[in-house]
């Protein structure tokens, strides 16, 4: 087991396996083998438990898919479709259990997305991204800049200028 | 709330590489810092599934297109391309022949263009006048005849489909070729050139492809044939490739790896009711092996989907695309130009299963198709 402790503070005691979904501690702790507890300054106890969900999640699917093969293997029985079909239906629980996971408000896939690129890892710093990319999608400047409360900075002639070079994605 | 527009721009990059080309524009006029990222194109857009071009605005001369993932019309204001008609696309590039047969190459993503040669391609004496073409010696080039053309007519009937060897926005030699109507001969244009070339093989072509910066071509009787673009164009090395549905309508390549291509071939039929009007009735799928110039049937296309028309053809990964059927051929219209289209614009599109070997509508509610305008699959390619 591995602690992890948030900015504000809170100790999460987790698997080794768990831990290293994240590129940063997976490095930390081949560096060092006797490390066992790791301060996380940049991320706070609500987030780090919402990471943490997702580590454990792809953690036990993936060990679910070797040992049924690995059962598989041993017991030498079926076809050797089995194991595929298995990995199909697990990659498709997967994918449906991620976007479920992602269906949150702004501000935690805001900070989702920071915590990811800190502990870099890529699975779910590419689910994050994804998430705030299908946000933009269809969505006008105007509805974008509203939905993320951002400040429009351009001056009118800067916009009109933007605008003019692809009017017809403004229309 | 964080702050999203000073998020860092590793991170802002990561969201554009999920964004298709009409997103990044908008997501570029949010904010400054938005508008930075975008404009290093460290991604291309996220693949979409091919656009429709379609035709002009009736009033405001707009070219308009169709993006099926969004189901959502947009209008490209290109004077070349008012009241043009668009005869092919390679590499998200229209081949674009105007109301007095001037011609360019334009990709209307990134807004390039190149000015090409007036067609006729033919090597006789002419004179462009005000309202009409007079060509001498069109018939016969040793009696100089005159013979009077309307523009309209020539400009709907002269290009059947034209392809680019390269993408232009890569690379600064390519050539275009061109099958052109009537004898369906083939002519060429290569960067530098003040005219077109036109093969003096007088041969029934079928089909044209390029793949890695060679031409092949289809002939009559499913004739395969690779083609030399050099200063004297010609066919060369034929031989049938396929002995099945040489009756059949209409043939399309598509570039599916290194060692073969795909031949599909379609059959239309006369409408019940009405000999004027032809429907598409069948395809058949054959993969087509460059090293022995042998076509074998296939079943299925490994859950990918092919659009197919007067474009060079396009498969896509149906899997990534949501609301798009594997194992199908989502064809558009690639009525002979000579047929009645008034009466029926270009109607005949459709999606076939290759598993099921039904055909559905394309579109729900129909796309509107215009009776003077061929639409054309095109994959947007900006940079």
């Amino acid at each position: 087991m591995i602690t992890l402790t948030s900015s504000d503070g809170v100790q999460f005691d987790v698997r080794e396996a768990v831990a290293k979904e994240s590129q940063i501690i997976r490095d930390m702790i081949q560096d060092d083998c006797v490390i066992t507890n790791i301060p996380l300054a940049n991320v706070n106890h609500k987030i780090l438990s919402i990471v943490l969900e997702y580590c454990q999640m792809h953690v036990d699917k993936t060990e679910m898919e070797v040992n049924a093969s690995k059962h598989q293997t041993t017991t030498g029985e079926g076809s050797s479709s089995v194991p595929v079909a298995l990995k199909v239906s697990s990659n498709k629980n997967l994918n449906d259990w991620d976007k479920e996971f992602i269906n949150v408000d702004l501000d935690t896939l805001y900070d989702l997305i920071l915590a990811a690129n800190y502990l870099n890892i890529s699975g779910l710093l590419n689910l994050t991204t994804q998430a705030a990319a299908d946000i933009i999608k269809g969505k006008t400047t105007e509805e974008i800049r509203a939905t993320f409360n951002i400040k429009n900075d351009f001056t009118p002639e800067e916009e009109a200028a933007i605008r003019k070079e692809n009017p017809w994605a403004f229309e | 709330m964080g702050n999203w527009s000073e998020l860092p721009r590793d991170l802002l990059r990561s969201i554009t590489s999920f964004l298709p080309i009409a997103d990044i524009h908008r997501f570029s006029s949010v904010c400054q810092e938005w508008n930075f990222v975008s404009k290093e194109r460290t991604h291309p857009p996220a693949a979409q599934l091919p656009w429709l071009v379609l035709t002009d605005h009736e009033i405001t001369k707009k070219r308009i297109f169709y993006n099926m993932s969004e189901k959502k019309y947009y209008k490209f204001d290109i004077p070349e391309l008012h009241g043009a008609r668009c005869h092919g696309s390679s590499f998200g590039w229209l081949f674009a022949v105007g109301p007095r047969l001037e011609t360019h190459l334009i990709n209307p993503f990134s807004g390039a263009k190149h000015s090409l040669p007036r067609l006729p391609p033919y090597n006789v004496k002419r004179e462009y006048h005000d309202d009409y073409l007079i060509e001498y010696g069109y018939i016969d080039p040793c009696i100089l005849e005159p013979c009077i053309f309307s523009y309209e007519r020539m400009q709907r009937i002269i290009v059947h489909k034209a392809i680019l060897s390269a993408d232009p926005n890569k690379c600064t030699d390519f050539v275009l070729m061109i099958m052109l109507n009537g004898d369906h001969r083939l002519a060429i244009w290569r960067v530098g050139d003040k005219d077109w070339t036109v093969f003096k093989e007088n041969r029934y072509i079928e089909e044209i492809t390029c793949f890695k910066g060679q031409f092949f071509a289809l002939l009559a009787n499913h004739k395969f044939a690779t083609v030399d673009v050099g200063p004297e164009p010609k066919l060369i090395k034929h031989k049938q490739c396929l002995r099945e549905c040489t009756d059949w309508n209409a043939r399309y390549f598509i570039n599916v790896s290194d060692i073969s291509l795909l031949l599909v071939v379609r059959r239309t039929k006369k409408d019940e009711n009405d000999d004027e009007h032809f429907t598409t009735s069948e395809f058949r799928v054959f993969e087509l092996y460059l090293e022995e110039f042998e076509a074998y049937e296939i079943e299925d296309i490994n859950g990918n989907s092919l659009f197919l028309g007067r474009n060079s053809g396009i498969i896509v990964p149906s899997r990534k695309f949501s609301g798009c059927r594997e194992n199908c051929i989502y064809f558009s219209s690639d009525a002979c130009d000579g047929l009645p289209e008034e009466k029926y614009g270009y109607d005949d599109m459709g999606v076939w299963s290759i598993v099921d070997e039904t055909i559905k509508p394309l579109f729900e509610p129909n796309v509107y198709i215009s009776p003077t305008s061929c639409p054309i699959w095109l994959v947007p390619n900006p940079w």
